[in-house]
């Protein structure tokens, strides 16, 4: 490319989300009406693709969701729900890069309204 | 009208190496104090660029490496241009926070793509996606750990109480220690997450098979009537048999449903509501091993006008059902009933079941008022039938009477559970199969009953001269024992099936003489493959 080409992060026009998520839907499509294509292979197909870089995911996420892709959606909302699965609070916040914004007293007081979902 | 009242920066700024890093705030911002607060400490004048539109507070990335840059006009006005494409803040209903950078760079050959990456990676990009798709990525989790995240932050607080698609599992309750504690957690657990859960409910999934918890009790009555204040959408209660409930009459009350899912309840006509007070929107009801008296289900149906896939298991039933719709498309039914009467002429796949009950002593006492004769005629654009169990068997007096020219010119696929030897079901195979130009595909499972009766020489008797089978391709016929009735139809089925391809015959035990004549049959398809497989029989 010789002009400047801008790349905005907002979830519509993900430039670089986009493409990727269009190949994938055009590829899932047209495996979807040859029948021959065997549950094992989209499988693994699906685990590959989403092994992306977090940002991307989210870009992914976005893009599904503007595009309506409903499988990719699907997909890629599995995965990052796979990531918050098994993990402290603790960790969830340091993968996701979430600021732990609440006071001590406030947490204790979430702790507290909440007793009956740590039991 | 997208410069801020910053004094224009030099005008080929961005033809020089190096950063330049511009600023987004929400309000105004002290130029002086911008240089400062940029991480990489530039030099340049920092330029700021302000966009009306809400959505446009993300990213910016400028991804220049050519040496002949465009002049800074040329750069705002491309940015503008394709601000203004953009239209859709509504998926970001509320204001992002405040402190959000926009780092424009500039790449030279020398600078390392990673240093552009690294601010992507600080920023926590999951609270700020879209409400409804933090509720979906919450919705994949298992119901405790999605209450967990309210520890998060005080943006993850309450995400979770706004969920709109409930699964709750007691097997994710199980912990290996007493399976009654487990299931007072299991309740409690439940209990209190829709007590404080604030929004509308669409899906409520319940699962309590695995575990075969006995008893959900009050609960039950309790989430379904908090269930019909929420304008639930899809019902699906998986609960164990044992657990067998009467239908709540709060259930009624549940306007939105489209798909419902019950299991081992009772349905009485005393708390049903009247035709006019249904469930507009159903299309889907899927009931298993469920009990139903008088004609509750005939009246349910009735007052669901747009009910298109009726499926039930284990359907229990003594009194007369009457069932009459235009709009099904799909119907199974399978169960212990001794009165059916069916009228819905759009159907396109039919799936009727008929199990004895085990006390009962040989079939021949057994009989079942089923309008088979008047229900078959009546469909027309069917794709599938299937008739298992001993409805064949059992369905009083009915021979199969279909007048010409009806013919089910979609009919592709039939299976049947068929004694091939009695003069009744072998006239309605037959006249099945006269009005069948385009079957393909059909399946047999074949009973064999009393060996005293004489024996029926049906199939040599039918006239060769028409072709029955002319589109068949593949066939299946289960519990072949050779008997006579057997081989006649084999012999018939072979001389009329000019396309057959393959041919699968699962057998309980096959004489070797009789396998030998079998394979020496003539063909009428050169291509058709005869598959002789031994069933399993479990020991």
């Amino acid at each position: 490319m010789t002009a400047p080409t801008m790349t905005s992060r907002s979830p519509t026009s993900t430039q670089r989300s986009s493409p990727r998520s269009l190949s994938t839907a055009r590829s899932t499509s047209s495996t979807s009406t040859a029948a021959a294509a065997p549950a094992e292979d989209l499988k693994s197909f699906d685990a590959e693709f989403v092994k992306v870089d977090r940002a991307t995911l989210f870009d992914l996420i976005l893009a599904a969701n503007y595009l309506n892709i409903k499988g990719l959606l699907d997909l890629t909302c599995q995965t990052v729900a796979d990531m918050i699965k098994d993990n402290t609070p603790e960790e969830i916040r340091k993968i996701f890069n979430i600021k732990n914004d609440f006071t001590p007293e406030e947490e204790a007081e979430v702790r507290k309204e909440n007793q009956w979902a740590f039991e | 009208m997208l410069l801020s009242k910053l004094p224009a920066p030099a005008p080929n700024i961005l033809a020089k190496p190096g950063r330049v890093l511009a600023y987004r705030g929400s309000g105004q911002r002290d130029p002086s104090k911008l240089a400062s607060s940029t991480t990489d400490g530039g030099d340049e004048d920092p330029f700021q660029i302000r966009f009306p539109h809400a959505i446009l507070a993300g990213r910016w990335e400028l991804q220049p490496q050519h040496p002949r840059l465009p002049s800074l006009d040329d750069a705002k006005e491309r940015v503008s241009s394709s601000a203004r494409r953009l239209p859709h803040y509504q998926l970001f209903p509320k204001p992002l926070p405040k402190a959000l950078t926009v780092k424009v760079y500039q790449m030279d050959h020398g600078s390392s793509p990673t240093k552009i990456c690294k601010s992507v990676v600080d920023e926590d990009i999951i609270s700020n996606l879209p409400e409804a798709l933090r509720d979906k990525i919450l919705c994949c989790l298992p119901i405790k750990e999605a209450v967990g995240t309210c520890l998060l932050s005080r943006t993850w607080r309450y995400t979770w109480g706004s969920m709109t698609e409930l699964m709750f599992r007691r097997a994710d309750f199980a912990s290996g220690n007493d399976s009654a504690d487990d299931d007072r957690r299991f309740l409690k657990f439940t209990d209190m997450f829709l007590f404080l859960h604030n929004g509308p409910i669409l899906k409520f999934c319940l699962n309590t098979v695995a575990n075969e918890m006995v008893s959900t009790g009050g609960h039950l009555y309790r989430w379904m009537l908090m269930l019909s204040r929420n304008k639930i959408k899809e019902i699906q209660l998986q609960t164990s048999i044992r657990d067998s409930y009467k239908v709540p009459s709060s259930f009624f009350s549940c306007d939105e449903l489209e798909y419902v899912y019950l299991r081992a309840c009772v349905f009485t006509s005393l708390h049903l509501p009247p035709p006019s007070k249904g469930f507009k929107q159903l299309h889907t009801l899927r009931l298993e091993y469920v009990t139903v008296e008088g004609n509750s289900l005939g009246d349910l149906v009735a007052s669901c006008p747009n009910l298109e896939k009726l499926n039930i298991r284990g359907l229990c039933s003594q009194s007369n059902i009457n069932i009459r719709s235009t709009k099904f498309k799909v119907l199974k039914i399978e169960g212990w009933f001794t009165h059916l009467n069916l009228h819905a002429p759009y159907l396109t796949s039919v799936w009727i079941g008929l199990e004895l009950n085990s006390d009962t002593v040989g079939a021949s006492t057994t009989r079942c008022n089923f309008n088979l004769s008047p229900f078959i005629a009546s469909l027309s654009d069917v794709e599938t039938i299937r008739f298992h169990g001993h409805i064949l068997e059992c369905v009083e007096r009915e021979f199969l009477i279909l007048k010409q020219p009806k013919l089910f010119n979609r009919l592709t696929e039939i299976s049947l559970e068929i004694n091939l030897g009695d003069l009744k079901e072998a006239n309605f195979a037959l006249c099945l199969f006269q009005h069948a130009p385009n079957l393909r595909f059909f399946k047999l499972k074949l009973i064999s009953r009393n060996s005293m009766v004489p024996r029926v020489h049906f199939w040599e008797s039918i006239d060769r001269d028409v072709c029955l089978f002319q589109n068949v391709e593949v066939v299946g016929l289960f519990d072949f024992t050779g008997s006579f009735a057997e081989l006649g139809f084999l012999k018939f089925l072979l001389e009329g099936a000019p396309v057959l391809r393959k041919l699968g015959i699962i057998d309980k035990g096959l004489d070797r003489n009789v396998l030998k004549n079998l394979l020496k049959l003539r063909r009428a398809s050169k291509d058709a493959e005869i598959l002789i497989l031994e069933a399993c029989f479990p020991h």
